[in-house]
């Protein structure tokens, strides 16, 4: 029924207004997720080191793909997730969506960083250079250099309220930007250099291959769940320091003589 | 709206130095290309088109900076910011006059350039056509980028971080332009893609700048 | 599996250290933000913890100085 559909999705954005409702309806989320990572990860990186069959062409560098892929696809679904709560930010102004923010930039930095060294390192050996331009490639390093961007300005900027504003619409831009650089590079490589092996081009994956593939891309994701949301409750901690909600979950004993404080 | 471009345009004249600064700093530049590697004239057309443009995006990254600083500093900005009554407008006026004294300064002087680095002279007018055409996003994009860290001290770092990653589309697509027209090739298929991405810029950035604006005004 | 010792899923057809390399990065960067966001969490925890505790400390002392005042 549409109508208490869209009811109740009213009322879910409702509560994500509240820090509170969102610390604790995450706890069980968080370790749930944490779970599942460190099975898959663990699951996944033995299958792609050990049990998956090596590539026809390339041997056994490609067992790279298994971390390169994954990290790579985390990394921009995270810059799109920072780009979405940069939206919903500047528009309808929710608090949690600057923490989202706050919370992403690590892990995502990281992983961006990861995907672009281990891409590099699975290149060496299979086609010979540490690096190529293609559209791929750039598009993740300015990603990466975007990412930096946000850290840098959230850093230069003392006053939270405007520090907010400033990420959001910079994450904002710098969405809207990434597909448009991709496309642009991977257009100047079809004049310049005749159709040459890209990533995406793959000769289909035989389910050997990429089952165990899908196992690490699933426990990547589900690591960054369990990172971000872990990161978004220690900021929430952190700037509702000073409430009551905050000041019961944390009390010491209870006292008999009632606490009266200022949430 | 003509009043504003009057008292745009004058104050931007006022301040002589800092239209004639980054053009000098672009000549300068050629310059010490074409002296450092003599190969870097005319003939090898992609080499140079590539110089060519980051240099431009590089003048364009150095007067940026100024563009609202002075306003910033002495308080007009925040009063533009509440008596505009159509905002978008009033900083597509400032970002029109960054771009006169910018982007369209640099394509006139093309000939010049062209002259000093040894270019055939039926390419000035595809360069300049490309320049016509890329040079606005520039300042579109950098504006935004502009708005946003006025109120830095040492804002020049962040300001190229934020806003090289915006000018690469231009940088790729009037490179492509720049060196189909040295080597005589037809450039309209990039040229295409860099005036959709310049209208682009036209009808998003001013928005951006506007809400960066804002955030900055409030910062002082 | 397609090494039959311990020696070949190493070396890997002399591709061994660059696949290693990349994984074991992969494991570095996964460990080094889930250690650092635990570290940090816990940290903020035991603040408020003690603020928490000095708090109630500080009400007791104000319930027995207004008992005495009371007496």
């Amino acid at each position: 029924m549409s109508g208490s559909f869209a009811a109740s999705l009213k009322q879910l954005w409702h509560k994500l207004g509240s820090p509170r409702w969102f610390y604790q309806i995450t706890h069980n989320w968080v370790r749930g997720f944490g779970v599942m990572a460190a099975v898959m990860l663990v699951v996944g990186c033995v299958w792609g080191l050990a049990f998956a069959p090596p590539d026809y062409q390339q041997g056994n560098s490609f067992r790279i793909m298994y971390v390169h892929v994954p990290a790579a696809m985390v990394a921009q679904s995270l810059y799109l997730g920072m780009g979405v709560a940069g939206f919903i930010g500047l528009v309808w102004r929710m608090k949690l969506a600057d923490v989202a923010i706050a919370a992403t930039l690590p892990l995502g930095i990281t992983l961006t960083a990861l995907a672009l060294f281990s891409g590099s390192v699975w290149g060496r050996p299979t086609w010979g250079s540490w690096w190529e331009w293609d559209g791929r490639t750039v598009s993740t390093l300015v990603m990466l250099f975007l990412y930096l961007g946000i850290y840098a300005l959230r850093e230069a900027i003392a006053e939270a309220d405007l520090r907010a504003r400033a990420a959001a619409l910079v994450s904002l831009v710098g969405t809207v930007n990434i597909p448009v650089i991709k496309y642009s590079v991977e257009w100047w490589n079809t004049l310049h250099q005749p159709a040459s092996f890209t990533l995406t081009e793959k000769p289909a994956m035989p389910a050997e291959m990429w089952l165990p593939l899908l196992v690490m891309v699933l426990g990547f994701y589900c690591f960054a769940g369990h990172n971000v949301l872990s990161r978004m409750r220690l900021e929430i901690l952190r700037r509702e320091a000073n409430t009551r909600w905050v000041a019961e979950l944390f009390a010491a004993k209870p006292v008999s003589a009632s606490i009266t404080k200022e949430s | 709206m003509n009043q504003l471009l009057q008292r745009e345009l004058t104050s931007t004249l006022r301040t002589r130095g800092s239209v004639t600064n980054p053009l000098g700093f672009l000549l300068l530049s050629l310059l010490l290309f074409a002296l450092v590697d003599p190969g870097a004239q005319g003939g090898q057309g992609s080499y140079l088109s590539g110089i060519f443009w980051v240099l431009i995006l590089l003048t364009n990254l150095l007067s940026l900076d100024a563009m609202f600083r002075r306003d910033f500093d002495s308080g007009a900005l925040e009063q533009m910011l509440i008596s505009a009554h159509m905002p978008f407008v009033a900083v597509l006026m400032r970002i029109f006059v960054h771009w006169l004294s910018s982007g369209l300064l640099m394509t006139l002087f093309v000939p010049l350039f062209g002259l000093l680095l040894g270019l055939e002279s039926e390419t000035f007018l595809p360069i300049m056509l490309v320049m016509l055409v890329g040079t606005p996003a520039l300042s579109l994009l950098g504006s935004i980028g502009a708005a946003l860290t006025v109120g830095f001290s040492r804002g020049g770092t962040i300001l190229a971080l934020l806003i090289l990653p915006l000018f690469l589309p231009v940088l790729i697509f009037g490179s492509a332009c720049i060196s189909a027209a040295v080597s005589g090739l037809s450039f309209a298929a990039p040229l295409t893609w860099l005036g959709l991405f310049s209208s682009s810029s036209l009808l998003l950035a001013p928005w951006a700048t506007w809400a960066a604006l804002k955030i900055s005004v409030e910062m002082q | 599996m397609y090494f039959s010792t311990i020696g070949e899923l190493i070396a890997m057809d002399g591709h061994g250290s660059f696949v290693w390399l990349a994984y074991g990065t992969t494991v570095l960067v996964l460990l080094v933000n889930l250690v650092a966001t635990r570290l940090a969490t816990r940290k903020q925890e035991s603040a408020l913890r003690w603020r928490q505790e000095v708090a109630a400390l500080q009400q007791q002392q104000a319930n027995n100085t207004t008992e005495q005042n009371d007496s």
